[in-house]
């Protein structure tokens, strides 16, 4: 499957200029088609999601809220020296993140010491290939 | 999604269906039909560099013709070049060349070129012909030459005049600023299947034809021949020019030329070659497709000679049985 194909498929569904010559490629095959009545499927299902959150969902969140003890969450001391721990380890797996993916994008653009395997092979028929050779003495 | 989104969307689906249908009937390379053909005279002065003087030229489609003309109404600095109306009774020397589109692909333009030659005062017919040409897009093919007589020389410093014609494709507007990348490599297996490889990367625009070339593969001629002296080496130099082309139905067509050079170093460090061998290849590939294309085994001889003063007769054939060399491309839109 060609990487133009999904976000062609995509600006098709969202009424956005697309290349026809992606398009077309795309449409050529089963595994394109397939990937256009999964995209449909997928907007279907987006706009049958209402956004705002169940009535039920409201009442638990506030039942939470309202709880004597969790006004206290935060002031004990030893809270405190949890979420400052817990920032330290935010920054530290970003910081690994980061490096990570330094390291991937390093790796995706190295120099290609190998070529790709062909997916056709082709030759010279008569006629397309021409030698002048002489002979050095 | 909206009514008429999805009415678009079905559209778009069907004609897509319908110029995959249409890109399957005709299988291969997809034919262009617009031609701009292009009559160019080349000027040569007294004392300096050719140049090209004068262009007149026409779009054609597969099958159409048109005329153009080229005079010189006195000396070679003037000069009349256009339609055939340039041609009149005026003129010492005519030509009227008429072009007539036969078949268009990547890098392959037929066209028929009829041509009719006038001399003297009043003009006269001294020369018709037909040509049936296949010619690489913009590579231009000599019709006729004039050259100034010593009497002309005192009145203007041309020397000659090159009359050529050239072809090349109408590249479509929607694609006319598109950028294709090529990815190249080169490959050659010994008969061990020990194998080197050489890579290059170039870009061009759609339609427009880019130089490449690989790194020379050096073979000490001990490893094809243990008995060679072992100063004795073979360098060989692979190098050509793509030319791809989007199509309507998102295939890209591809030309591809190359030649492979095989180079001597002598002790005196000049160098030689013998020969030349090359050709050129057309296909069609999908966007970001890979294609091998096998290279011919390669032929000719040499005689090399030593620093001991010893020489050898290379016999291409032999050194390089059991080898297979490979040009691989993959063109890729930018």
């Amino acid at each position: 499957m060609k990487d133009t194909w999904a976000p062609t498929l995509s600006r098709l569904l969202d009424d956005d200029d697309v290349d026809l010559g992606a398009l077309a490629a795309a449409l050529e095959t089963s595994e394109g088609r397939q990937l256009l009545v999964q995209f449909a499927g997928l907007r279907s299902a987006v706009r049958r999601d209402d956004p705002r959150p169940s009535a039920a969902f409201c009442q638990r969140v506030d039942a939470e809220l309202l709880r004597p003890d969790a006004a206290d969450v935060g002031r004990a001391s030893g809270s405190v020296t949890s979420r400052g721990r817990w920032r330290y380890e935010l920054a530290a797996m970003l910081a690994a993140g980061l490096l990570l993916g330094v390291a991937a994008d390093t790796w995706l653009h190295r120099a290609p010491d190998a070529p790709p395997a062909a997916n056709r092979v082709l030759r010279f028929e008569a006629g397309e290939w021409t030698s002048a050779q002489g002979v050095q003495r | 999604m909206s009514r008429a989104v999805l009415l678009r969307a079905a559209l778009a689906v069907f004609a897509a269906f319908t110029v995959s249908a249409h890109s399957e009937q005709s299988p291969g390379m997809a034919q262009t039909s617009a031609v701009e053909v292009t009559l160019t005279a080349v000027t040569t002065p007294i004392n300096g560099a050719a140049r090209q003087s004068g262009t007149s030229s026409a779009n054609l489609d597969v099958g159409t013709s048109a005329t153009l003309g080229f005079a010189v109404p006195g000396s070679l600095c003037e000069r009349a070049i256009g339609g055939r109306n340039v041609v009149d009774a005026t003129a010492q020397h005519a030509w009227t060349v008429s072009l007539t589109l036969v078949s268009a692909q990547i890098d392959k333009i037929a066209i028929d070129v009829a041509v009719e030659r006038q001399d003297g005062q009043p003009l006269h017919v001294t020369k018709r012909e037909v040509r049936h040409l296949v010619l690489p897009e913009g590579a231009p093919h000599v019709l006729d030459f004039i050259e100034a007589d010593d009497e002309a020389l005192a009145a203007c410093e041309t020397k000659n005049i090159v009359l050529q014609v050239s072809a090349a494709m109408v590249e479509r507007p929607v694609v006319a600023r598109e950028v294709l990348d090529y990815d190249l490599w080169f490959t050659h297996a010994d008969s061990s299947g020990r194998t080197v490889t050489r890579h290059a990367a170039v870009t061009g625009l759609q339609g427009h034809r880019v130089d490449f070339r690989f790194k020379p593969v050096r073979w000490p001629l001990q490893t094809l021949v243990p008995a060679a002296a072992a100063d004795l080496s073979i360098d060989e130099d692979v190098s050509g020019a793509i030319r791809g082309r989007l199509q309507i139905n998102g295939t890209i067509d591809v030309s591809l030329t190359t030649s492979r050079r095989l180079l001597h170093t002598y002790p005196d460090g000049s160098w030689g070659a013998t020969g030349h061998e090359g050709g050129q290849k057309n296909f069609s590939v999908h966007n970001g497709e890979t294609v091998r294309l096998e290279l011919p085994e390669p032929g000719g001889s040499a005689g090399l000679k030593s620093r001991d003063g010893s020489t050898m007769r290379a016999n291409y054939r032999d050194l390089f049985a059991g080898h297979a060399a490979s040009v691989i491309v993959r063109v890729t839109r930018n």
